[in-house]
């Protein structure tokens, strides 16, 4: 036995092979200043331990081959030298004693001097990789390793209880040392085990504190937990797992890589797993898709209710599906975004103009960068004969401007600054939708959450009325299990799960993605009928069954010009005219947050609608439905209310708000689009 | 594959929901309320980073033409 070799671990495990402080200290006093401070010493001390590769080739000269000359001073190590002062500043001086005489050194010897101190430095630290007969050893090539890295622990924020009524009241420790959970806490890119997680008590309110939340309230005794918990916006570290925090840094991160590369919690775990947790040794498991979730909304709710000046206030202990219900509940305004709707900026306000810098005999239809020098086609159809008079009329409103300028420009005497503009901004917004949206319950009409979102498709309440009753409209029998249907309609229930089960197209279903249009022979007949997308929804495309539950049918958005999001909301079934105006009713509830234009890609097919329910005598005070160009152009010649009211910018100055004159550099007049609506020009590649 | 160059104008709301639509697949398997939180927030970040970079573009804007007077002075002292 006693033949057996005998590992003593201090030596090997110790990155700087046992120095005693007392070692060091005494290096300090001998070679620095004694006014030295102690960061001072620390950097000097970090920069040998994190530059070991330069220290390499620094020590690499000092044991020469026979044919290589000896360096005992290397230009690495001066290179360092010159590092360290540049870092140091003022405080450089600091690393000479008295007797060294700085200040008759010139900036060359000063460095040779510090490089001279940090080699006995790094020989006292005995990290360099030759051994003390000049013999190479792999083994001791050391780095900075994780036994100098301090101790973390995870414990509240606040130094003393916030409640009012306390006064400031010191917070004793709230956990039994033996009741101590320790967690993983990811600092960073970084992962530490096994941290302890303190939390904190006022004896006066027994409001619990810890480091993402705090608690007050009872626990009553029947056991229901009547606590609420406080989300602290400023929280330094966040729990996001049974034992797992994370450190706002990470947090953050999983939002910007939300944000910017579309990652779903899923593909940011991966990343995240396969980019730094593989690459360090730590006992902890990968991290997962639910903990991803789990930052991502703890972040989020933190970024929102932080902007918005609110702190989140949710019962304690609910799961956390219940907790993004609450967190939308309480901060989600129903989409609005009330920090757009505040804001102005040069790209989605403009001053107000009441009249044009020039009115031209152009057809009011005629639309700025399209028409110049062109002929406007003559609407067809209907209302033809009332376009062609307000085309009159235009050109005989600009034939009078026209007039009355010259008589202005003559009578010398006219007071400049009495026809100053009353500075008052004009706003636009456009709208727009994108077609995707969440499940909702199948029953009619209802909007509700699916209450079981694997395989259920009504709602809590229409769960309880429906949920054992065959899944055909119309049909009042009990189900038949396993099927969803009565014996009646068994048939049509195995073939929905023969078309759209798992199983199905021999399980490679997953794999081939049919195109809607595609109508091929093999495939099955579409039974359903596609909804029009700006169609209102018509009763006869409702299904015959509940089978699967029904989609929103997409999310509206309404945004400046900038970019600046005003409000979103999800439309059920269409993008329909009334769909839209019940939007902008909502969100603008008052005639002063109304914008003065709305861009809608339908404006005209809105405008109709609002004539004929009535909403029009309310919008038309403030507001005015405009189209973009394109739609324009193609539609001004067979609509004719389009033709009148949504031009996007008409070359005939009569929408002086909407096309402004600019000035060249040659000082030649020529119209601008007041509203760059057109931010940019891409090529899809299909 | 048939290969079809498109040119096209999009506008900034436009330009807002081609964003928007590459969440799609993670927004479409998600419950109404996880979905709601989500473009919220998105939405709700994105309106707080296009309102911020406004703000800095002013203010560079602003601070281009204190830098020209700036110069204008020194130029008058010399």
């Amino acid at each position: 036995m006693g033949l057996l070799p005998i590992v003593s671990a201090a030596p090997l495990d110790d990155p700087f092979s046992g120095i005693t402080f007392r070692a060091f200290s005494e290096f300090v006093e001998q070679h620095f200043s004694s006014r030295i401070s102690l960061s001072t010493v620390l950097v000097v001390l970090f920069t040998i331990t994190n530059n070991s590769d330069l220290l390499n080739l620094h020590v690499r000269q000092q044991h020469p081959l026979p044919d290589e000359r000896l360096q005992l001073l290397s230009g690495w190590l001066k290179a360092l030298a010159r590092v360290l002062d540049e870092k140091l500043g003022q405080d450089t001086g600091k690393l000479f004693q008295t007797s060294d005489n700085v200040s008759g050194l010139d900036n060359d010897q000063k460095n040779s001097a510090i490089a001279i101190k940090l080699d006995a430095l790094y020989k006292l630290l005995d990290l360099s990789p030759y051994n003390e007969e000049g013999v190479f050893l792999q083994s001791r090539a050391k780095q900075a390793r994780k036994e100098i890295e301090p101790a973390y622990v995870v414990c509240p924020t606040s130094m003393q209880c916030q409640t009012q009524s306390c006064n400031g009241r010191s917070l004793h420790i709230n956990t039994r040392h033996r009741d101590t959970p320790r967690a993983t806490l990811i600092k960073g890119s970084k992962v530490y085990d096994e941290v302890h997680v303190l939390s904190g008590k006022c004896s006066r309110c027994k409001t619990i504190y810890y480091a993402d939340h705090e608690s007050s309230g009872q626990i009553d005794d029947s056991g229901v937990d009547g606590t609420t918990k406080f989300y602290l916006n400023n929280a330094k570290y966040l729990k996001v797992g049974q034992s797992l925090w994370v450190d706002r840094v990470f947090s953050g991160g999983v939002m910007n890589g939300i944000y910017h590369f579309h990652a779903s919690a899923s593909a940011f775990a991966e990343f995240w797993n396969d980019t730094f947790w593989s690459s360090q040794k730590t006992q902890s498991r990968k991290i997962s898709r639910r903990q991803i979730w789990h930052t991502f909304i703890q972040e989020s709710m933190r970024t929102v209710a932080k902007s918005s000046g609110v702190t989140l206030e949710m019962q304690n202990g609910i799961p956390i599906a219940e907790v993004t219900k609450q967190a939308f509940i309480q901060l989600g305004e129903n989409g609005v975004i009330r920090s757009a709707q505040n804001h102005s900026c040069s790209e989605c306000t403009h001053e107000y103009k009441e009249t044009a810098d020039r009115i031209t005999g152009d057809d009011p239809a005629a639309v700025l960068g399209v028409d110049e020098n062109h002929q406007v086609p003559v609407l067809v159809g209907e209302g033809a004969e009332l376009a062609v008079q307000d085309a009159a009329r235009a050109r005989l409103n600009a034939r009078l401007a026209a007039q009355a300028r010259s008589n202005a420009d003559d009578a010398m005497d006219v007071d400049e600054s009495s026809s100053t503009e009353e500075v008052c901004p004009v706003k636009m917004v456009v709208m727009d939708g994108v077609v995707m949206g969440p499940t909702h319950c199948a029953f009619d009409d209802c909007i509700e959450e699916v209450k079981n979102s694997r395989g259920g498709v009504f709602c809590a309440r229409h769960e309880i009325t429906h949920g054992n009753l065959c899944r055909m409209r119309d049909c009042d029998r009990p189900k038949v299990p396993p099927g969803h249907t009565c014996a009646i309609h068994q048939n049509r229930w195995y073939q929905h799960a023969i078309r759209y089960g798992r199983q199905s197209m021999l399980g490679i279903r997953r794999l081939i993605r049919h195109s809607d249009e595609e109508r091929l022979d093999w495939l099955p007949q579409r039974n359903r009928q596609v909804q029009p997308h700006d169609d209102d929804a018509h009763s006869q495309n409702r299904k015959d069954n509940y089978f699967v539950p029904p989609r929103f049918y997409c999310v509206e958005t309404i945004c400046a010009p900038c970019g600046a999001v005003h409000a979103w909301a999800l439309f059920d079934k269409a993008e329909s005219p009334t769909n839209i105006l019940n939007f902008l009713e909502a969100v603008y509830p008052t005639s002063d947050m109304r914008p003065d234009y709305v861009c809608i890609d339908k404006a005209c097919m809105v405008l109709r609608t609002a004539i004929s329910n009535g909403a029009w005598n309310v919008w038309k005070e403030t507001t005015r439905f405009i189209v973009d160009s394109y739609h324009y152009i193609n539609h001004r010649a067979n609509d004719y209310l389009c033709r009148k009211w949504c031009n996007p910018a008409p070359l005939n100055g009569s929408a002086p708000n909407l096309v402004v004159v600019e000035h060249d550099i040659n000082g030649n007049e020529h119209y601008k689009r007041a509203f760059n609506t057109q931010v940019g020009l891409i090529i899809c590649l299909k | 594959m048939t290969c079809l160059i498109k040119m096209c104008i999009i506008q900034a709301c436009e330009q807002l929901n081609a964003w928007l639509g590459g969440f799609q697949t993670m927004l479409n398997r998600m419950t109404v309320y996880n979905f709601k939180w989500f473009l919220h927030a998105m939405l709700f970040i994105h309106t707080q980073r296009v309102i911020k970079r406004q703000r800095m573009k002013e203010e560079s804007i602003e601070d281009d033409e204190n830098d020209e007077e700036g110069i204008n002075i020194d130029e008058e002292e010399e």
